[in-house]
């Protein structure tokens, strides 16, 4: 890890220190291995979509706002992307491939306070959030952010109405966002 | 896209669960919503949360070293191949004429084959990632794409504004009678026909039209005489990398 207060390797690199982008790499490799594995279950293709991912974001750093976004979950977001495009290019499943950067980041306001809430939370909170959800919103949330599924195939493979997935997908996000909300009051006061 | 259905799909936009044409098509009805930026933030705020849950897991012996590496080729061969960016236009002669009839002028063909055939897919995606940086910087320069397939080879050439290209052959025998090789482009709007042409036993020059600015890949295929054009029938015979 960085020392806190000096630019992270990230930083550095996403401002021109080629240099910088080794170091980038080693302090990513075990969380971003972790976020592949979690979604392609395999270790050998893991690897792949780990190097797939940064090589992604070698070419994309410059894309990345600190004002907008948070770098942690902006990084793991494009290795689960990734690993999701691996994983359905694999199976064959599906012909198009979602944008490996993070949706919504053009859309975020830069006055939200969230970036800071993520500074604050750990691993193991957001885990002990997802696990407080309903078991039937816990699994189509895992389904849809950790495999890729979409609403529509969750409700085939769970054999219920798609609307129901819906449902069930945006009161869990919803729940999980709200569960997290108490470390922003706490770093608010 | 109407606001009813922006709504059903914003948990799906949030979680990066849309093709890009979906997204577009999100993103122009948010930006001038009064609502759904709001019920996007809460959404976005906790798929944001999740990219950051997973458990660490002990990497695999020798996992780290193969992963730094192997980033550090591809990186490197990025670097390299990002120089071949070649000048289009200028030095080429390219004999335009009605498709299949295409004479090949001996100096242009020498100029592109001079660039050589080298696998530069990554590069290709890096331009078209680039984009803008490429058409701000690079005006008037092409992006090669190489072609390869069984027995034979070929390089396309696109204007870094994709307004034009050209695509070079070599080793592509003669289409068979009644047959012709078909130029696609490839994207999330499917596949679309660029040019078409019989092939010969030389090098052969195909100017290309403008292509479009989303397309990942581009290939051959040899199609029967009649076909509509609209998809590829017949087997691929030359492709950029996928």
């Amino acid at each position: 890890m960085s020392d806190p207060g000096s630019p992270s390797p990230f930083l550095r690199f996403r401002s021109g220190d080629a240099s910088a982008f080794d170091s980038f790499v080693a302090e990513y490799t075990g969380p971003a291995y972790a976020t592949a594995v979690r979604v392609l279950g395999d270790p050998a293709r893991a690897e792949e979509a780990v190097q797939d991912a940064f090589v992604r974001i070698w070419q994309r750093a410059s894309q990345f706002d600190p004002v907008r976004g948070h770098e942690r979950s902006w990084i793991l977001a494009i290795v689960r992307n990734q690993a999701i495009d691996t994983f359905r290019k694999r199976l064959r499943t599906m012909e198009r491939s979602i944008d490996d950067t993070p949706a919504v980041y053009a859309l975020r306001d830069p006055s939200d306070t969230w970036q800071t809430v993520l500074d604050g939370l750990t691993a193991t909170r957001v885990r002990e959030a997802l696990d407080s959800l309903p078991r039937e919103q816990q699994e189509v949330v895992v389904k849809a952010y950790y495999e890729g599924v979409r609403p529509v195939e969750i409700a085939r493979q769970l054999n219920i109405p798609e609307g129901t997935v819906r449902s069930r997908l945006r009161l869990g996000l919803g729940r999980l966002r709200e569960s997290l909300g108490p470390v922003r009051e706490e770093l608010r006061s | 896209m109407n606001h009813d259905q922006v709504q059903e799909l914003l948990a799906d936009y949030a979680l990066n669960l849309l093709d890009a044409e979906e997204a577009a098509q999100v993103e122009r009805h948010v930006q001038s919503c009064e609502t759904c930026p709001a019920d996007l933030q809460a959404l976005s705020q906790a798929g944001a949360a999740l990219a950051i849950a997973p458990a660490p897991v002990e990497l695999p012996p020798g996992a780290e070293a193969r992963i730094a590496a192997g980033v550090r080729e591809r990186v490197a061969a990025l670097t390299a191949a990002s120089s071949r960016v070649v000048p289009l236009g200028s030095d080429l002669k390219i004999i335009r004429g009605p498709w299949r009839t295409i004479a090949v002028g001996a100096a242009a063909a020498a100029l592109l084959f001079a660039v050589g055939l080298t696998a530069v897919s990554m590069a290709w995606l890096d331009a078209r990632d680039d984009r803008d940086r490429f058409e701000n910087q690079l005006a008037a320069r092409a992006i090669e794409l190489p072609l390869s397939g069984q027995g034979a080879s070929g390089v396309i050439y696109v204007a870094a504004d994709f307004k034009s290209g050209v695509a070079a052959f070599a080793g592509l025998a003669p289409a068979p009678a009644q047959h012709h090789y078909q130029v696609w482009s490839e994207g999330p709007y499917g596949a679309r026909s660029a040019a078409d042409f019989t092939g010969n036993n030389g090098t052969l020059l195909v100017p290309l039209p403008e292509l479009p600015k989303e397309m990942t890949r581009m290939f051959v295929t040899l199609e029967p005489d009649g076909a509509n054009g609209q998809n590829p029938l017949g087997p691929e015979v030359l492709s950029t990398p996928r």
